[in-house]
């Protein structure tokens, strides 16, 4: 039985485009979203010609190190000035206290014990065969760069390598961008 | 009256709303954290494999090294070219190569090249910064060393005290 009522005003919208497409755009979100860029801190980096390009290995800690020189790991802060040292004497400055614990700490039991090693001939002793990568600020004083290579060398640590990130030349950049249109 | 047989309605009405609601949030999300990926680029160095706690004792080999020192620290300013960064004007830094020294990064890159000719072996070279110098400065340095060709580098140099 019909009802006699209102004349129905409502004109039913149809929601499916609309949803398609924005599935799509959230797809299309996802893919370009890199997540492995959330390790990069925002800095400006140096440029360099004879930088050769990135291609991350699997398992390898980068080191971001601001103006002040902070160091940051994954969004964790493992230096700042002022840091507290909880009474830990450097091991090597003799008398200094040991700012930097907490990244030798992070290095010597999250990175090394996970890393490849080799054995040193010379040396007749095993080394941590991968690098780690520092990017630093251009602006960042060298010393604090240096004392990240000092850590590096500790006992339990020994990492050699050493990776310092840098940009592309302006003209590097324009090059690429020129053979990519192409 | 031969009245259809009211069809059962399997269709039930599904509510829209809640989901484009969640769906319109995650496509602002991914909007607003998306992050074009850079391309960045890095050096490689090597630290003297043998330096623990206690100091090496000096190497024979004959090396390189290039003494890195500010003349003129500059003074930091806002960078026209990129935002929110910031740049040292007017800096000007030294390099030292034995008694050869220089405050152009072309001379240097010269006088590398012709250590290179004169050099029967690639020597190993190292660098050492000075007080105040800051990574910008350093990595032009290591740009030209690896550009003329030198294999082996490595950082020296006193490691400066926490000031």
């Amino acid at each position: 039985m019909r009802r006699k009522g209102r004349p129905s005003t409502e004109v039913e919208v149809d929601m499916t485009p609309m949803i398609d497409m924005t599935f799509l755009l959230i797809i299309f979100f996802i893919i370009v979203t890199d997540l492995s860029q959330q390790e990069l801190e925002e800095l400006k980096l140096p440029v360099a010609r004879s930088a050769v390009e990135d291609k991350p290995p699997e398992f390898r800690p980068i080191l971001n190190v601001l103006m002040d020189g902070s160091i940051i790991i994954k969004k964790e802060t493992y230096y700042e000035p002022g840091i507290d040292t909880g009474g830990r004497m450097d091991p090597v400055r003799q008398g200094k206290p040991d700012y930097y614990w907490k990244l030798a700490d992070f290095l010597a039991l999250k990175i090394v014990p996970f890393m490849n090693k080799e054995v040193d001939e010379v040396l007749k002793m095993e080394l941590p065969d991968d690098p780690i990568l520092i990017r630093a600020d251009r602006n960042t004083p060298f010393k604090y760069i240096q004392r990240i290579m000092e850590v590096c060398s500790r006992e339990g640590i020994h990492i050699w390598k050493v990776e310092l990130a840098a940009a592309e030349t302006p003209e590097a950049k324009a090059k690429r961008l020129a053979e990519q249109s192409r | 009256m031969g009245r259809h047989r009211p069809e059962v309605s399997n269709e039930t009405e599904m509510e829209m709303t809640p989901m484009i609601d969640v769906v319109f949030l995650l496509l602002i999300f991914f909007i607003v954290t998306l992050k074009f990926k850079t391309l960045e680029g890095k050096l490689e160095a090597a630290l003297p494999k043998d330096r623990g706690t206690a100091t090496s004792p000096a190497e024979p080999i004959e090396k390189i090294e290039i003494v890195v020192t500010v003349a003129n620290p500059g003074i930091l300013q806002p960078d026209p070219k990129a935002k929110k960064a910031k740049i040292y004007v007017g800096r000007v830094v030294n390099y030292t190569i034995g008694t050869f020294k220089t405050q152009a990064i072309d001379s240097l890159r010269e006088h590398l090249e012709k250590l290179k000719r004169g050099a029967a072996e690639l020597p190993p070279v190292s660098l050492s910064p000075r007080r105040n110098v800051i990574n910008g400065d350093v990595i032009p340095i290591l740009d030209v060393v690896i550009e003329t060709g030198f294999e082996e580098i490595a950082f020296t140099g006193d490691f400066e005290d926490e000031s």
